[in-house]
């Protein structure tokens, strides 16, 4: 499989976590006259992106990323082998806002996050697996 | 080594007169999307832009952290004063939202972790060597 006309489609960014100046932009993908085409959300066209592999098919996640949107979530430090586990820090609280999972180019494993809106300002993109949601808020 | 396709890249900030770390921005991140003549690169950014015929003297490839981390998602202290006579200020305390290493141009030269901050106080970022961030245990 690959990316296919009507994908939603993101910037493949590789990290897995990352803090973010704007939510992750998406776009609707188009291949047209054998060129990789995106109309992103704010308007913008990009045309003639070379590879498909610079692009993440989006698509709806499993239930437990579903689960966080509209919650008060903690994004929880990494655990490190042999290292006592690191307390999680207020400063990176925030609410759920969207939950997904990106594929590269629409192929391989699918990987869930979820885009939290930080309490102090920004976005952060997490590994579901690094968030925590906070029952009572 | 170069920069190649696929590869995730952020403008360099190698400079022998700057070295300080502020930046009015969270790092721009992009993807290689084509290998040009000579060094230019094609770069879609994560905003969807897609620029054509960068000089790749001028992008810095960007690799994980070596030690992922103790500092990832916790409040640092920046030990950043070059005056050592002076404490480091908890008005300047920040949260660390990435470690990685850069690696100018992909020329194969992975320089130390660093790690983006985002400061508590100001709508404001700093990039540092890892080693200058001390994790305050309790926040």
């Amino acid at each position: 499989m690959a990316l296919t006309d009507g994908d939603i489609v993101a910037v493949y960014t590789g990290f897995n976590s990352r803090f973010t100046p704007q939510p992750a932009m998406f776009g609707v993908y188009k291949l047209h006259l054998a060129s990789r085409d995106v109309l992103w959300m704010s308007g913008l066209q990009t045309t003639g992106i070379s590879a498909g592999t610079s692009l993440d098919k989006i698509a709806d996640p499993a239930a437990a990323g579903q689960a966080t949107i509209g919650k008060v979530v903690q994004i929880a430090p990494p655990t490190v082998s042999g290292v006592d586990v690191q307390e999680p820090s207020a400063a990176l609280q925030g609410i759920a806002v969207s939950a997904y999972s990106r594929q590269r180019n629409g192929a391989g494993a699918e990987v869930e996050f979820v885009l939290v809106a930080l309490f102090g300002g920004g976005w952060y993109e997490a590994l579901t697996s690094v968030i925590t949601v906070l029952d009572d808020r | 080594m170069a920069i190649g396709a696929g590869d995730i890249v952020t403008p360099s900030r190698t400079s022998a007169d700057y070295t300080t770390g502020y930046q009015a921005q969270p790092l721009q991140i992009g993807v290689c999307d084509a290998v040009g003549v000579g060094d230019n690169r094609d770069v879609l950014w994560a905003d969807g832009r897609l620029e054509m015929n960068i000089d790749e003297d001028a992008l810095d490839a960007l690799s994980g952290g070596v030690s992922q981390t103790l500092k990832l998602a916790k409040v640092v202290e920046l030990a950043i004063n070059p005056n050592l006579a002076l404490q480091p200020s908890p008005a300047y305390d920040g949260v660390v939202l990435g470690q990685f290493r850069r690696n100018p141009a992909g020329a194969g030269t992975l320089g130390p972790d660093r790690v983006q901050v985002k400061l508590l106080n100001s709508r404001a970022y700093y990039e540092l060597p890892a080693r200058d961030a001390n994790q305050l245990d309790d926040r």
